[in-house]
């Protein structure tokens, strides 16, 4: 719903849900090129706060924002 | 110029090289088999005389005043239907030619008004020019009402607000019919009884009431006064034309403005348009009255509180205002708490002066466009998967198609004029495949009907695209050769995709489509002959439009249909310069030509000329910025050519958004909802003000020039750069031309692209440069943009918009015909007789159970909103999903859609809205949209 879910956490899952078909690291590195591509810093940090507040529950987008942070 | 008349060679040319030899009149003239004789002469520079022949229209032989000598030849054939061959000596100029001709013009002006010097198409009218050219001087069986029986009394048809039908004018050439057949493929006309009493009719009832779409094909076919522009008829004969660009959809459609003096009398589609090619729909034809609207603002305005009135102020004080307030925001927000949005209905040269000034003079990348709401899911799954972010094909492309497979588009309404070549093909027996939830007007209309409709569940496109791959990869239907030579990624995507999941079986429940239906669709597209897929926002607009987009450009690749014409994929963009506003650079993450911010050589570029230091990071996409304005960190603006409060989805969401931020500016032709949040109201100009260029969906670049001076005293570029000079950026151009130039020097896709070009060859399509001096109409013939062609693994995720108990109806949005977009244009012109109001198609099953019926007012609510509208029962919607537009803001169809949207662009998901559907008032005379509210605390 509208609000409940902070939009790069919400965002970030939509990117995630398009590549959970494949494996975890392969998946993670996806979503975390397509952030690095077409995110704005400002939305990286946010994602990265969020992950960091435990509030972040999908693997896929935790694994990439560790790869965010991580520069890989 | 003074009036451009164009040369009609009576009938259509012949494609093929120029082998048939004759000579008319002594003159020998070389033309292509199937050439009339005709146009053979004119070719030699010899007109026949004719009435009944054009060269929009194939021959038809009716008026008899085009007869010829033949050497070996008996009789006098009309040179319309004879066919040149080989050898062949003809004379148009003969005693005997003269006699008949005169006989044949004699039995017209019997049967026909006298009054030529009050007529509205005195100097324009062809039976006028043939008597002239006939000699004819006496009329023996008398003239007008002397004649005995006659037509002079028949009524004039009025009802049309933009043409008439003066019968009594008429000369039943069956030009307008043969028109509206063979043009525009609406077939509303006929010739209506027989014999003396034959006459041309709209099917039996007034104009208006009639299937007639008012494209004006007619009233350009025909040689008399008969079928005439209402504004001609008020105002005179126009004197002068100016050609330049239609400014509403992406078809992009060449017109002749034909003006009196400074003012403009009508639009007449411009024949050698390389888009439209003669033909317009009712929108460029008519519809331009906007622009001299009273509601226009002409004048800045100013507010220090959206809550305040708006006065009028000088340019100078409004520019400085808005550019001392950006500073003012940045010193104390920071750089990146102000952007801009570009529009697609703004030239190429105002869009890129956007872009400049965001990223040179507020020194971010926070600009978007309104492609984002869009195509920005072709712009992202395009160049993944080929290489660029554009559309494969020229328009003309189609008449060599022979599978056509048209998803999430319609056409008729969306894209008319192409539509009606797609039309024409498809009478001569191409097949066609539909993928839409709607049964659209293509699915079966006169001499069409679909091979197949896949009538699928909305949001479930992938599961079928995927579904079609499997049948292509599992039966053995790929073109191995081209996968082979052409493309990467085949192994591994055509083992994703032949798992059982994506079998059309397994989708069946997902889609609602039988499997049978599915593979049967997937066979004929892949071996039927060059297969082309059309597509529109019944695509992009969805949380998996990017997948569609690269689903799409799989299965193109897996069966070969790339690099030539009759095949492709191809986008049918909304607005006229969406694909240019792309191109320019509008998206935060892309310098002009779709080259990432993040390319140091890029760059480098633009730094060393513009004397920044551009940043290589993406900046905030729309949706993303009113995110940031409700956190707080985005405080300013600059809105060019768009109306998001409007046109954007979750209403609430928007207009929350730009109630938060410091200062809104808005470059606009008219206060809309938009300015409600505004501060500043710097007033645009029109496309008949402009001077500039609109790139089309075909990468078609072609000019816009202005017809009459900026009414505002400023053309919009002129506006851009003078705020980005008080910012203290300089930018200074003296002329659109030097910011095209600039646009040539700095991106290789252009870089063969300039007015002086443009003005000389009349268009062209990008790529253009060194190696395509001419342009590129078909891309990727030899090798893909990127290299290979790339298939990417396109698994289907559902979207998270599900009907549910309390929404249990699928909402899904589009356009109609008469109006476009949010309707600021539109519905400021006579077209709002067609289309007063939106309304709320419902499937009579869905209207059934909830006691609704036809006209009644019902409520349309989803979880973030709703709104009031009236109900249309309508079989062509599937039961559960029901259908509207958005072209009026007292309806606000927005207020109800949602904020997802798709994974990799954010475009939103307008197509998807789970809602429900109440009855307020029965019967026709309840008032609808007045209650476009969200819905509070959600």
């Amino acid at each position: 719903m509208t609000g409940t879910v902070p939009p790069p956490v919400r965002l970030a899952g939509d990117i995630a849900a398009q590549f959970r078909h494949k494996p975890l690291d392969q998946a993670a590195a996806a979503v975390a090129e397509h952030i690095r591509m077409f995110w704005e810093p400002r939305m990286r940090r946010a994602l990265l706060a969020e992950v960091d507040a435990g509030t972040v529950t999908d693997p896929v987008v935790v694994a990439a924002a560790q790869r965010l942070r991580g520069g890989g | 110029m003074s009036l451009l008349k164009e040369p009609d060679y009576g009938t259509p040319a012949r494609p093929g090289a120029a082998t048939v030899e004759v000579t008319v009149d002594g003159v020998p003239v070389t033309v292509p088999p199937g050439t009339s004789v005709m146009r053979a002469a004119k070719e030699a520079g010899i007109d026949v005389p004719k009435l009944c022949a054009t060269d929009s229209l194939e021959a038809f032989g009716s008026c008899r005043l085009c007869l010829v000598e033949i050497d070996g030849v008996k009789g006098t054939p009309a040179s319309c239907t004879t066919p040149c061959t080989d050898g062949m000596v003809v004379r148009t100029q003969t005693e005997r030619l003269a006699k008949l001709r005169r006989g044949v013009m004699e039995l017209y002006i019997s049967d026909h008004p006298l009054d030529c010097l009050t007529c509205s198409a005195n100097g324009d009218c062809e039976l006028q020019d043939m008597a002239g050219v006939t000699g004819l001087r006496e009329v023996r069986y008398g003239s007008g009402v002397d004649a005995g029986a006659n037509h002079m009394d028949l009524p004039t048809d009025t009802s049309n607000p933009y043409f008439q039908f003066e019968a009594s004018k008429c000369i039943v050439c069956s030009r307008c019919v043969r028109a509206c057949d063979e043009v525009q493929g609406t077939l509303a006309l006929t010739i209506e009884g027989r014999g003396f009493d034959s006459k041309v009719s709209p099917g039996g009832t007034d104009f208006l009431s009639s299937e007639c779409v008012s494209c004006g094909a007619c009233v350009q076919a025909c040689p008399t006064a008969t079928l005439q522009e209402k504004s001609v008829v008020d105002l005179g004969m126009p004197t002068r034309t100016v050609i330049t660009t239609c400014a509403y959809c992406g078809v992009g459609c060449s017109f002749k403005a034909e003006l009196r003096g400074d003012e403009l009398v009508r639009m007449v589609p411009y024949k050698d348009g390389g888009a439209n090619e003669g033909h317009s729909c009712v929108k460029g034809r008519f519809a331009f009255g906007y622009a001299t609207h009273p509601d226009r603002v002409l004048t800045p305005l100013m507010r220090e509180s959206i809550a305040d009135e708006w006065r009028e102020a000088t340019w100078d004080e409004a520019i400085s205002f808005v550019a001392r307030r950006l500073r003012e925001i940045q010193a104390e927000h920071g750089p990146g708490a102000i952007g801009a949005i570009t529009s697609s209905r703004c030239t190429n040269e105002e869009v890129y002066v956007v872009q400049k000034m965001v990223r040179a003079a507020f020194g971010n990348n926070n600009v978007d466009t309104c492609a984002r709401v869009c195509h920005s899911p072709t712009g992202y799954g395009l160049k993944q998967t080929f290489g660029t972010s554009a559309g494969t094909q020229d328009f003309k492309s189609v008449a060599d198609a022979d599978v056509i497979m048209i998803i999430g588009a319609n056409p008729t309404d969306g894209h008319p004029v192409f539509a009606s070549r797609m039309k024409r093909r498809l009478r001569e027996g191409a097949r066609l495949i539909v993928i839409d939830p709607r049964r659209i007007d293509m699915v079966r209309s006169p001499h069409i009907r679909a091979d197949h409709h896949l009538a699928l569940a909305p949001g479930t496109n992938v599961a079928i695209i995927n579904a079609m791959a499997h049948v292509v990869v599992t039966e053995g239907l790929v073109d191995e050769e081209f996968v082979a030579e052409r493309c990467e990624g085949f192994e591994e995507w055509a083992e994703f995709i032949a798992r059982p999941e994506n079998s059309p079986e397994a989708v069946e429940a997902e889609t609602g489509v039988p499997a049978a239906d599915v593979r049967a669709a997937a066979r004929l597209y892949a071996t039927g002959g060059n297969a082309a897929i059309y597509y529109g926002l019944g695509v992009t607009e969805h949380s998996q439009g990017s997948t569609m987009v690269m689903g799409m450009a799989n299965l193109a690749m897996a069966t070969g249909n790339i690099g030539r014409s009759g095949v492709g994929v191809n986008p049918l963009r909304g607005q006229n310069n969406v694909q240019g506003s792309c191109d320019m650079g509008s998206f935060p993450h892309e310098l002009p030509g779709y080259r990432h911010v993040g390319d140091e050589s890029v760059r480098d570029i633009y730094n060393e000329l513009w004397g920044v230091s551009i940043l290589d990071e993406p900046g905030l996409r729309i949706p993303n910025m009113f995110d940031a304005a409700l956190d707080g960190t985005f405080r300013a603006l600059y809105v060019q050519g768009e109306d998001i409060a409007q046109s954007d989805p979750n209403t609430q969401h928007v207009h929350a958004a730009l109630a938060a931020m410091d200062l809104v500016v808005v470059q606009d032709l008219f206060l809309n909802e938009t300015s409600k949040f505004a501060h500043v109201l710097l007033p645009g100009t029109s496309f008949l003000e402009k001077d500039g260029t609109f790139t089309n969906a075909e990468r078609r670049i072609n000019r816009v020039r202005p017809v009459m001076a900026p009414r505002t005293g400023k053309h919009e570029w002129e506006i851009v750069c003078e705020v980005a000079q008080a910012m203290g950026y300089p930018m200074r151009y003296s002329h659109p031309s030097e910011i095209m130039d600039e646009i040539a020097l700095t991106t290789p896709t252009f870089a063969g692209v300039s007015f002086a070009k443009l003005d000389e060859v009349g268009s062209v399509q990008w790529p253009c440069n060194e190696k395509a001096p001419l342009g590129t109409p078909i891309m990727h013939v030899d090798g893909f943009v990127r290299g290979k062609g790339k298939f990417i693994e396109t698994p289907y995720v559902p979207t998270p918009e599900r009907s549910t108990r309390k929404y249990p109806l699928i909402l899904t949005t589009g356009r109609i015909l008469t109006q476009y977009n949010v309707g600021a244009q539109t519905r400021r012109t006579a077209n709002t007789v067609w289309h007063p109001e939106d309304v709320l198609e419902l499937h009579p099953h869905d209207a059934e159970v909830r006691g609704i019926s036809d006209g009644d007012v019902v409520r349309l609510s989803s979880r973030v909103g709703q709104t009031t509208l009236r109900a249309v029962i309508s079989d062509r919607m599937p039961v559960g999903v029901c259908y509207t537009t958005f072209h009026h803001p007292v309806t606000g169809a927005n207020v109800v859609t949602t904020e997802h949207s798709d994974w990799a662009t954010n475009c939103p998901e307008y197509k998807v809205t789970a809602v429900q559907v109440e009855l307020i008032t029965s019967g026709r005379g309840a008032e609808a949209g007045l209650a476009a509210v969200p819905v509070a605390g959600e």
